[in-house]
């Protein structure tokens, strides 16, 4: 981490190069998070671009001594472009997107065990931000403070809320059985 | 349970990410604009920090021009007007420091005339007969009225004798009744005849 912390101060003062190990460091994650949030390859591609693009305008506002969490700051980032795409297609519910390109997902993987897909259908079912809490706490591995960070939710709360989604998806796999 | 759910999620999070190889720096790096942060960041601040203050600082000296003498704001309500006094030369507040001056002027005049009216009311209370007699000295009398060519009648009364006294008497007689007695005498003559 302290060759990030190199490469984030370097880049602050405007060096290209220490910003493109950044965006190699952290674009596959970016990536990931962007496609399993709107379902498609190109549109993702897209926005883990822009959010790296938004991520080097505002990279002098960040500050590694006020213990701001780089990952937090340009996970941010991300589901705020992320939110921002969903709001522009609203005109396609999108919920009833996600289930069609779930359908698609199932047809095109058939072989996956039937136990993984269900959770996936659990999880997309869950709240807009209780998703972003499990992907970014359990999938991502952040620490509770930085999806503090991301989901603007004070800690306390994020603990409790957490709990709660984890019951909730429990109750959904149970029911589905 | 709950760790074996999550750890299988991961594996299909992990999954749905397929085969992108690190992507493409060069499309983002043409992108990417130059940073002038530290004018920006500097210039923000700059204007940030002088705001608050500012924004502050008209908020008091609005609050306080409803204040009242004796109040906690009103020192800040005298200090606002005095600087808007020295900062703009406007007439009011001319017109106000004058008209000031010529109120505390005149309170002076009014304490000494007061003071002088005192003065002569005790003076009065201490000789009210010198005063009766100072204002009877000072009223014509019929033989003051008589007298003033006194040394003249006493020739013409040597020369004419008693006669002639009289008939200046008269005549000094008619000279003291008022003019406009004489008009409405006149006035009464006339609406006679009509």
């Amino acid at each position: 981490m302290d060759d990030l912390e190199t490469w984030i101060k370097r880049a602050q003062k405007g060096d290209k190069n220490a910003f493109e190990n950044i965006y190699k460091f952290f674009f596959k994650r970016i990536y990931r998070y962007c496609n399993y949030n709107l379902k498609r390859k190109d549109v993702a591609e897209d926005i883990a671009q822009e959010t790296f693009i938004k991520c080097w305008k505002s990279l002098p506002s960040f500050s590694l001594k006020k213990g701001g969490s780089f990952q937090a700051f340009i996970f941010k980032i991300a589901r705020n472009l992320i939110i921002d795409e969903s709001r522009k297609k609203k005109t396609i519910k999108l919920e009833e997107y996600l289930e069609e390109n779930n359908d698609k997902n199932l047809e095109d993987d058939l072989d996956r065990k039937s136990e993984e897909l269900k959770i996936r259908s659990a999880i997309n079912k869950l709240d807009e931000t209780d998703k972003q809490i499990i992907i970014l706490r359990y999938f991502e591995d952040l620490s509770f403070s930085e999806v503090e960070e991301v989901v603007s939710i004070k800690s306390g709360a994020l603990r409790v809320r957490t709990h709660r989604i984890l019951k909730k998806i429990k109750e959904e796999l149970n029911s589905n059985e | 349970m709950n760790k074996d759910i999550l750890e299988k999620a991961r594996k299909d999070y992990i999954h749905s990410g397929g085969s992108l190889g690190g992507g493409r720096w060069e499309d983002i790096s043409a992108r990417l604009p130059s940073q002038s942060f530290s004018y920006r960041m500097i210039v923000g601040r700059v204007i940030v920090i002088s705001i608050i203050p500012i924004l502050f600082l008209s908020g008091l000296v609005g609050v306080s021009q409803a204040s009242k003498p004796g109040e906690f704001l009103y020192p800040v309500k005298v200090a606002s007007q005095k600087f808007a006094n020295k900062i703009s030369n406007k007439l009011e507040f001319n017109i106000q420091k004058k008209s000031q001056k010529v109120l505390s002027g005149q309170d002076k005049v009014i304490e000494k005339n007061q003071e002088e009216t005192g003065e002569t009311e005790n003076k009065k209370s201490e000789s009210p007969k010198k005063d009766n007699t100072e204002v009877l000295e000072n009223k014509p009398t019929i033989t003051q009225i008589s007298q003033p060519n006194s040394s003249s009648s006493e020739n013409n009364s040597n020369s004419n004798g008693r006669g002639q006294g009289l008939e200046n008497a008269a005549e000094q007689k008619n000279k003291i009744k008022p003019e406009p007695e004489r008009g409405k005498s006149e006035e009464n003559k006339g609406r006679g005849k009509n």
